[in-house]
């Protein structure tokens, strides 16, 4: 059978078997996803690409013993949230990202806000994640942009799902405080932030 | 009717609500529960606006690069290791036996007394053996 036909828990199962095509298809199937939240969780696309290439490299060696009683994907995020958070910790950033590094608008010709709005919105909405706590500000990612359920963030994140319900509804108080001047912004879906060029 | 739960609100905003319109129907005919709603929807719309453009990157090669194949241990294999293992194990056992040095003390005497053969020495008190090993007597 051909690779791309393969499940995710059948991918890993070949992996075991020391079929190093399947990793590589693997890593094809869930980087982009991997590199988005380990993004949006450290702010930095170098630290997030290592982060994503550790999971996977993780994924390769627990792969022989991996037994498909979860979905692949959950066990997967729960890798790349737990070097996330690992990573927070060591280096003690409280997602402070260099803003002029990271944030480039795509101005955008028939947006009706002006490029340094733009920025400052974004700008706005990452003050505001970063009053969070390292584990509001990843519930929140995983809820927010990476359209995680209740239940499945508590799945990745190993907490009960009324914890994670708690976490979610004190961080998105707390969100909307920081966020309330910024309501009334109509949302435009061109303005993006890029990785900065190497 | 109770008010909704923020994470009901949520559920709605996500469209997740597993009570379909029941929630939209509470919400619809109250003024507290929609106004949450709708601060809620504010807040979620403003952090819509944090988009990510995805790099043009690929991990593939660098992943495979630094990755091993993984080697899975066969049963027969296992099996082999312990048998070779129990094999060393006896030989220093063995050795170590076969190997310890004799005492260089011992005289041939002592280890005639341990095994009780002075008794049949000629100058033991016995002297079992002097008519044997003696001479024929001269007349």
């Amino acid at each position: 059978m051909a690779l791309l036909e393969l499940t995710d828990e059948q991918l890993v199962i070949q992996i075991g078997l020391g079929k190093m095509q399947a990793l590589a298809q693997l890593v094809k199937r869930h980087q982009q996803q991997a590199l988005s939240l380990a993004f949006r969780s450290l702010h930095d696309w170098h630290m997030a690409e290592d982060v994503v290439q550790e999971a996977f490299l993780r994924v390769n060696r627990a792969a022989p013993k991996y037994r498909p009683d979860a979905k692949f994907s959950t066990w997967f995020y729960r890798i790349v949230v737990n070097l996330c958070m690992d990573e927070l910790r060591k280096h003690q950033r409280r997602a402070k990202m260099s803003t002029e590094a990271n944030v480039k608008v795509s101005p955008a010709m028939d947006s009706p806000l002006h490029q340094q709005e733009v920025v400052e919105l974004q700008q706005a909405v990452h003050h505001a994640l970063n009053q969070l706590n390292d584990r509001e500000r990843m519930a929140v990612i995983l809820h927010r942009f990476e359209g995680q359920s209740h239940s499945q963030i508590a799945d990745i994140t190993e907490a009960s799902t009324s914890a994670v319900e708690s976490l979610l509804v004190r961080a998105y108080r707390k969100l909307r405080q920081e966020l309330a001047s910024f309501s009334d912004i109509p949302l435009e879906k061109s303005q993006a932030i890029k990785r900065p060029d190497v | 009717m109770e008010h909704l739960s923020e994470n009901q609100l949520l559920d709605v905003l996500k469209r997740q609500d597993s009570k379909g319109n029941v929630l939209k129907d509470h919400i619809s005919g109250c003024v507290s529960c929609k106004q949450r709603l709708v601060e809620l929807q504010e807040t979620w719309d403003v952090l819509g606006h944090w988009t990510v453009e995805m790099p043009d990157i690929d991990l593939t090669d660098r992943v495979l690069k630094k990755a091993r194949p993984v080697r899975t241990v066969r049963l027969w294999q296992t099996q082999t290791l312990m048998r070779i293992a129990a094999s060393i194990l006896i030989g220093i056992g063995l050795g170590t036996l076969l190997g310890q040095p004799m005492p260089n003390s011992v005289s041939e005497n002592q280890v005639a007394q341990a095994m009780y053969l002075d008794a049949l020495a000629l100058d033991s008190a016995t002297g079992w053996t002097a008519p044997l090993l003696s001479g024929p007597e001269e007349p």
